[in-house]
């Protein structure tokens, strides 16, 4: 009986440990300021865009109901690419997304608007790829993780099918179960780009429509191997250390080596939004932004598992509402 | 009574007459409403069919020597043109003024230019000087706004000169890049017959903030005469094109070249080189008016490396040859398509799809360069001190029957393929939009499917409604009825989640007990059919099925006891490990297996409610008629039964079908969505219905994505309907053959 009640809460540490990796770790720039509530913010605002960024939004919308309660934030995630369709809609008015917008979309938004949409950058993450808590691998290259996920290892790496060829001596031959994100992501563009060198993934990758389910999917396959972001990490996965070339150093998913880029799968997190050169932004949407490069809007950011701005990126882009 | 008799005539009249329209409206609405559907989808479709338009707005002045490169802005109001007096001049595209001249280089380093490019994938002015150097200048145009309205103005960036050859000669061609960071790379023929290198690096000191440079040189013979040469804009791949036909290809890497490999292009001069956007094709131009695309592919077996020794650059498509030589090539920076000006013809091109959108006469004659606009919505071509303004009209190029349902070469592949892949984080990604996937990744699930359902679905259906007790009849009929109502939503969650990663561990069970289980249940039924009558006769008829759930029960249970023997004798103690040995399949967890029990669940309601139906609806008179003659039960049932209720056990099929077919959740849930042609079952598919509920949320709204989705979805809509005629003409006709019956 003490010995079940002894393994429970190692499993609940464990899991606790897993969903706020950096909470130790990671403060605040203490040169963020706090947020300052301003009067008569009230009304709706919706936002439709980046998976990555689901939960984020949904705390930083919870966080800011507090602060106004007659305001009212819709939700909708379910991939980077759905952002700018809305945006130009107008029917969000707020775009998160895990990566850039493309030259194309950007476009599309010039077209209707004459002028282009504001990246603002929100947060930090870490793309991480995950194996199963039960497989033996610690580590990759970056030519290695090409070789499992795409078609023409265009990094130069070896076709890789099987754990044995990945390094896994004990699990031989048997066959690398690939999950990935849906075409819609920016985790699934950014994945393509960075870790496959612009290749194509195998037809073999199984799309996922979230990155919840990416993890799921590996937790539930113990011969899985799957991509996304780290605020997604929970105990039944396992991040790998990546290199960024064979012989080249491996690297943790640890905050200082993402601050120095050393980490290379790390990237910016956005929220794009529409506003008009010379004029103010709506402040419905200016006091949220706020909010979210506000102390406690980038506190959220920790809480959530990702990482928050620095200083100086947090002040470059509060001057963009300008 | 009497009352009633005088007024049914007219009544039932009216009541007719209601019914008839109500009826004949409902039928019409039905007939309209599907009708709107396809007409809906056929417009959204039809502008896939539009073919390219290219016009010329606008000719203008353009002062100085014939310019040699142009950069032109976003918005195109403004381009740069680049002289052979080494002048960069502005120009205003509105009115022809001349906004801003500046020179390339400063009054002592001046010198004559000999060949001038714009660097592919860059808005850069390089060109290369009479005393050896090449000289680059990134060429940017920043947008203002004053109040509401834009203002455009050019910044020409401070020029890079690197000394290619030290000897001053006059550089015949060369070739440039520069990045964002300033890193820069050069290359050149030189008179001597070699072909030299220069890398100009920017370092920066993380301490301090500085940026510290480096150059490096490296040289290599090559012994061609080279017409020109070009740079991708990874500054690693160079390519050169030579007076005997040859492509030339060198890697340049940490400052080395490697060997060179030269690859014939037949005897014609190569007049034109020039690299799509994303670096990975090589468009050439010739003499002689030869258009074609080249790509650096492996041939060495499986691996489709390019970046392995074994790659070589490989001819993959030819466009019709022009009537002259090909002077320029200008690459779409926005997808794989390009323009090629030559003495007699200018053309518009699509790589992808091989298609020639548009071609036509030059707009203007001796033209010196050309540059497609940075949205890809217009050109600009300058000669004989004219500037000529085309706009370009070509919303879906990627679009043909080939693209769509054949195999296509793309870039970085081994060999042409069917793929879906449609979207890329970047613009230079190459849209792969084969639906042949996608259809056989619907059959594929649709016969997986059917393989269950069918089977369980009609012989359920016989059994329940010609051999089962009513008692049980009664609570057996709506329960699988029940079934159909589950949403498929959760059939897929619970399939996907759950059954898979439990089927995974229990193959060789489910492959005993295929063989297995009707094993046991005739033998179940063999010992039954010996027991004394007498004992058999205490059971009333129909309440031995009670019996065969305990056998079926039994049977599922040995099994399973049996499965971890089973598998170490027939599959080396490792089901997945012998796969992948005996047969070189990989098992996929997200299978065609775990799919198939899902949707067949979902499917047998469907198949039985109907077939009950059928087997219900045989006159009882015929069942009498042949049961007084002798037959005994199952005879009556095979001979008799089942022609008769054979159109609606074919309908049944039929419905069954049409719903596996257009079935999303489930496989959208419970596959890997993964676009592979496979027909083996313990791997996925991508089904139509499912990408495009995968898909449409991303689509840009009128792009080509977009469209081609709804092409799928006419596809599926074709498909249904073709299957659903086609099932009711055959049932009309054995309808007819047993209506005598």
């Amino acid at each position: 009986m003490k010995l079940t009640f002894k393994v429970g809460s190692l499993a609940l540490a464990a899991a606790l440990c897993g969903s706020t990796l950096f909470a130790q770790a990671v403060k605040v720039d203490a040169g963020i300021q706090p947020y300052a509530k301003t009067s008569g913010v009230s009304g709706n605002m919706s936002s439709v865009g980046s998976d990555t960024l689901n939960n984020l939004m949904t705390l930083w919308a919870e966080g800011f109901q507090k602060q106004y309660p007659n305001v009212r934030i819709q939700i909708e995630g379910k991939g980077s690419s759905t952002a700018p369709p809305a945006l130009i809609s107008g029917t969000s008015q707020l775009g998160p997304m895990s990566r850039t917008m493309k030259d194309s979309e950007i476009d599309e938004f010039e077209k209707k608007y004459g002028y282009k949409p504001t990246p603002v950058r929100v947060a930090i993450d870490a793309l991480a790829v995950y194996v199963n808590k039960d497989n033996p691998l610690e580590q990759l290259t970056l030519q290695q993780v090409d070789g499992i996920f795409s078609k023409g290892h265009a990094c130069g790496g070896k076709a890789i099918a099987t754990w044995g060829q990945a390094g896994v001596q004990a699990w031989g031959s048997h066959p690398i179960s690939l999950y990935g994100r849906n075409s819609a992501s920016g985790t699934y563009g950014f994945f393509k780009e960075h870790a496959l060198c612009k290749g194509d993934y195998k037809d073999m990758v199984k799309e996922q429509p979230g990155s919840a389910s990416v993890i799921q999917g590996v937790t539930e396959d113990q011969y899985g191997i799957g991509y996304s972001g780290i605020g997604y990490r929970t105990s039944g996965v396992k991040p790998l250390k990546l290199a960024a070339k064979a012989g080249a150093p491996f690297f943790t998913v640890n905050p200082e080596d993402v601050y120095a880029g050393k980490y290379p799968l790390s990237r910016f997190l956005y929220i794009y939004v529409n506003k008009a050169p010379n004029k103010p932004l709506d402040p419905l949407v200016r006091e949220l932004i706020k909010y979210v490069l506000s102390q406690e809007g980038q506190q959220i950011v920790v809480k959530d598992g990702f990482l928050p701005l620095r200083n100086n990126t947090d002040q470059e882009e509060l001057a963009k509402l300008k | 009574m009497s009352n009633g008799n005088d007024q049914t005539p007219w009544r039932r009249r009216a009541a007719d007459r209601v019914a008839h329209w109500v009826v004949s409206a409902g039928g019409l609405a039905i007939i309209v409403s599907i009708l709107g559907i396809l007409v809906f989808i056929l417009i959204e479709v039809w502008p896939l069919l539009i073919p390219a338009r290219v016009t010329v707005t606008r000719q203008l002045v353009l002062p100085g020597p014939a310019a040699g490169a142009l950069v032109a802005d976003e918005h195109r109001t403004h381009v740069a043109a680049l002289g052979r007096d080494g002048r960069i001049r502005v120009v205003r595209l509105s009115d022809g003024r001349v906004v801003a001249i500046q020179d390339l280089l400063a009054a002592p380093e001046r010198s004559e230019l000999v060949d001038m490019q714009v660097p592919p994938e860059s808005t850069t002015l390089a060109a290369s000087t009479r005393d050896g150097r090449v000289v680059i200048a990134p060429v940017a145009f920043t947008v203002t706004f004053a109040g509401q309205s834009r203002v455009v103005t050019p910044e020409i960036a401070t020029p890079v000169a690197l000394e290619l050859d030290l000897e001053r000669q006059p550089l015949q061609s060369f070739a440039a890049q520069i990045d964002g960071d300033g890193n820069a790379t050069a290359a050149a023929a030189l008179a001597d017959g070699t072909i030299a290198v220069v890398r100009r690096s920017m370092t920066e000191n993380e301490m301090t903030g500085e940026t510290t440079e480096s150059t490096e040189r490296a040289s290599a013979q090559a012994p061609y005469r080279i017409t020109h040469l070009v740079l991708d804009a990874s500054q690693q791949n160079l390519y050169g094109g030579t007076e005997g036909g040859e492509i030339l290809w060198w890697r340049l890497q940490e400052g080395q070249i490697s060997e060179m490999q030269a690859s014939s292009a037949g005897r014609s001069p190569i007049t034109a080189l020039n690299l799509l956007i994303g670096g990975r094709s090589l468009v050439v131009g010739q003499q002689d008016g030869a258009l074609s695309v080249w790509m650096p592919v492996s041939h060495g077996g499986e691996a489709d490396d390019e970046q392995s020794a074994s790659a070589r650059m490989t001819r993959i498509r030819d466009f019709p040859a022009q009537p002259g030589a090909v002077r320029l090539i200008a690459p779409s920076p926005r997808r794989k398509g390009f323009l090629a000006l030559g003495d007699r013809q200018l053309g518009l091109y699509y790589s992808t799809s091989h298609r020639t959108l548009w071609t036509g006469t030059p707009p203007l004659a001796g033209a010196s360069a050309l540059v497609a606009t940075p949205k890809d919505d217009g050109a600009l071509v300058a000669g004989s001190g004219r500037l000529a303004s085309l706009d370009i009209r070509n919303p879906h190029p990627e679009i043909t029957l080939q693209t769509l349902f054949g195999k296509v070469w793309y870039e970085g592949y081994g060999r042409p393929d069917y793929v879906w892949q449609s979207t890329g984080g970047s613009d230079d990604f190459e849209p792969k939009l084969s639906l042949t996937p996608l259809l056989f990744g619907t059959l594929k699930g649709t016969f997986y499917s059917l393989f269950l359902a069918i089977p369980l679905g009609v012989f359920g259906a016989m059994y329940v409604s010609q051999f089962m007790h009513p008692v049980y009849k009664r609570t057996v009929k709506p329960l699988v009825e029940i079934m159909a109502s589950l949403p498929s939503v959760v059939l897929g969650f619970l399939a996907g989640l759950w059954l898979a990663p439990r089927i995974e561990h229990a193959v060789p069970g489910l492959i005993l007990a295929v063989f297995l289980l009707p094993l046991a249940v005739l033998l179940a039924g063999w010992g039954w059919s010996k027991l004394p009558r007498a004992f058999r006769g205490r059971f009333p008829l129909g309440t031995e099925a009670l019996g065969f759930v305990v056998v079926l029960a039994l049977g599922i249970w040995v099994c399973f006891a049996l499965e971890r023997p089973f598998e170490h004798l027939a599959f080396d103690s490792n089901f997945q490990h012998w796969l992948l040995q005996a047969t070189g399949l990989a098992y996929d967890q997200r299978n065609a297996v775990v799919v198939g029990l899902a949707m067949g669940f979902a499917v047998i309601p469907i198949i039985f409610a109907i077939a009950e139906d059928a087997f219900t609806n045989v006159p009882s008179n015929l069942v009498a008629g042949s049961l007084a003659l002798g037959a005994d039960r199952w005879q009556t049932v095979t001979r008799v039964v089942l022609p008769t209720a054979s159109p609606g056990i074919f309908s049944a099929v039929m419905v069954g079908f049409g719903r596996a077919v257009g079935e999303t959740m489930i496989v959208l849930m419970a596959t890997g969505n993964t676009p592979i042609m496979d027909w083996d079952p313990f791997n996925g598919f991508r089904t139509l219905s499912a990408n495009i509920a995968v898909e449409i949320p991303e689509a840009p709204h009128g792009e080509t994505l977009y469209r081609t989705l709804f092409l799928a979805a006419l596809l599926l809509f074709v498909l249904t309907f073709v299957v659903n005629t086609v099932a009711e003409l055959v049932r009309q006709r054995l309808r007819e053959r047993f209506s005598q019956l």
